[in-house]
């Protein structure tokens, strides 16, 4: 029996201590290279580099945030009017100065709504918008006149949307050290009737989707 | 010669691997990719109703050339204006002040109302040509709108908050050959109206 026992004790026992050593000589006997690839993925950064908002009920009676001389040099994502003075026949004009700031390029098209209303069905409005470009740097010099600069309320008021506007999308080429591609977006909003006590809110959502050829 | 058999079993081994892997590692990477690959601008626009309010704020008689007989005095919204003794001739010029308290542009207009009895009011047709209080008692009433240097006040534009408008009445009782109306008593209503709304893009 005994000489068995040490038999098989052998048998158990051998295998159990080769393993570590195989493992270490597998350690040893191997070499390792390695290959790093970075990435850097790409983003798509449209931005609202300026903007107005024009009414004929103006100045005191509508807040904007950032203030429209206050909107940071790198633009910003998202404006806020609001007003506590609204009426049927109130409108605004709101001017969007948007440029593709991003390595690829872009597809901007018809804002997506986003309506509240206090009480439910309290108000009737209707909202407008008017593509204008894309503009490259030469580009805009020539058109900034007409789309922007010289648009004030009372010419929105006489002559409705400035001249020139296309159909959207319009596509902003990515952005580069000697192209700023960029567009003008006018949304008319205006009340046409509502309650005595009203409340509406109304989100635009721009979407700037990559438009790869 | 096995060796490259044994190769090429491997090769076959993780090419299936990768086509199994490749397209289960694929999906949650597209998924990541639809939701990233768009950048969004937003515009939130918030409109509250805001208050349409007038009020008269103040009155004033500048010219009178009766016997002192009437009473003027504000209630609530309305101006009263009594004449006890009226004669041909009579006339009177009353200021009106009229003040946008509300928070919310309004356009100015009137109508005139005139009765016999109080109960039953007839409108004036036409407020800027009152012909009618002429052919019924005798009263001559020209007015006039006025800023607060004096300019007259266009009717087409809006009264802002805090903005003052003057109205200004001159009424004449020409009723030299109007006997018939002796003892009688009659009363002339002009409503004021600040009106908001439609006039501001589409109306005006």
């Amino acid at each position: 029996m005994k000489p068995t026992n040490t038999k098989l004790f052998a048998a158990i026992l051998v295998p159990m201590l080769l393993i570590p050593l195989a493992g270490f000589g597998y350690a040893h006997w191997t070499d390792s290279v390695t290959k790093q690839i970075k990435f850097h993925v790409g983003y798509v950064d449209a931005t609202i580099k300026s903007y107005k908002c024009l009414s004929e009920f103006n100045d005191d009676s509508i807040k904007r945030e950032p203030p429209e001389d206050k909107v940071p040099a790198e633009g910003t994502k998202t404006i806020r009017i609001w007003t506590e003075s609204a009426f049927p026949g109130w409108w605004v004009w709101i001017g969007l100065l948007i440029q593709n700031q991003g390595p690829f390029p872009v597809k901007v098209d018809i804002p997506e709504y986003n309506v509240t209303m206090v009480p439910p069905n309290s108000v009737e409005y209707t909202t407008e918008e008017y593509f204008y470009g894309p503009y490259t740097n030469q580009g805009w010099q020539t058109a900034k006149e007409t789309v922007w600069d010289h648009v004030t309320w009372k010419y929105l008021k006489e002559n409705g949307a400035p001249p020139g506007n296309v159909t959207s999308p319009i596509t902003l080429e990515q952005y580069g050290p000697s192209n700023e591609d960029r567009m003008v977006l006018w949304i008319k909003l205006e009340i046409i009737d509502g309650t005595e006590d009203f409340e509406l809110t109304i989100e635009m959502t721009l979407h700037a989707v990559l438009n790869l050829k | 010669m096995k060796r490259p058999l044994k190769r090429k079993g491997r090769k076959v081994k993780s090419r299936l691997l990768f086509t199994l892997l490749a397209p289960m590692l694929l999906i949650p990477l597209f998924a990541f990719g639809y939701a990233q690959w768009n950048d969004t601008l937003t515009v939130v626009s918030y409109m509250r109703a805001g208050t349409e309010s007038i009020r008269i704020t103040s009155y004033n008689v500048t010219y009178y050339n009766g016997y002192g007989n009437y009473t003027l005095y504000l209630e609530e919204d309305t101006l009263y204006f009594n004449e006890t003794n009226l004669f041909p001739g009579w006339e009177l010029k009353l200021e009106v002040v009229i003040h946008n308290n509300g928070t919310i542009p309004v356009n100015i207009s009137y109508n005139i109302y005139y009765s016999w009895d109080q109960n039953n009011w007839v409108k004036v047709e036409d407020p800027q040509d009152p012909k009618e209080l002429y052919d019924e008692f005798g009263i001559v009433y020209t007015d006039g709108l006025y800023n607060e240097t004096g300019e007259p006040w266009d009717p087409s534009q809006y009264l802002w908050p805090c903005e003052t408008v003057y109205k200004i009445e001159h009424l004449l009782f020409d009723a030299q050959d109007r006997p018939d109306l002796q003892g009688k008593t009659f009363t002339i209503k002009v409503e004021i109206i600040g009106t908001v709304g439609i006039i501001g893009t589409n109306g005006r």
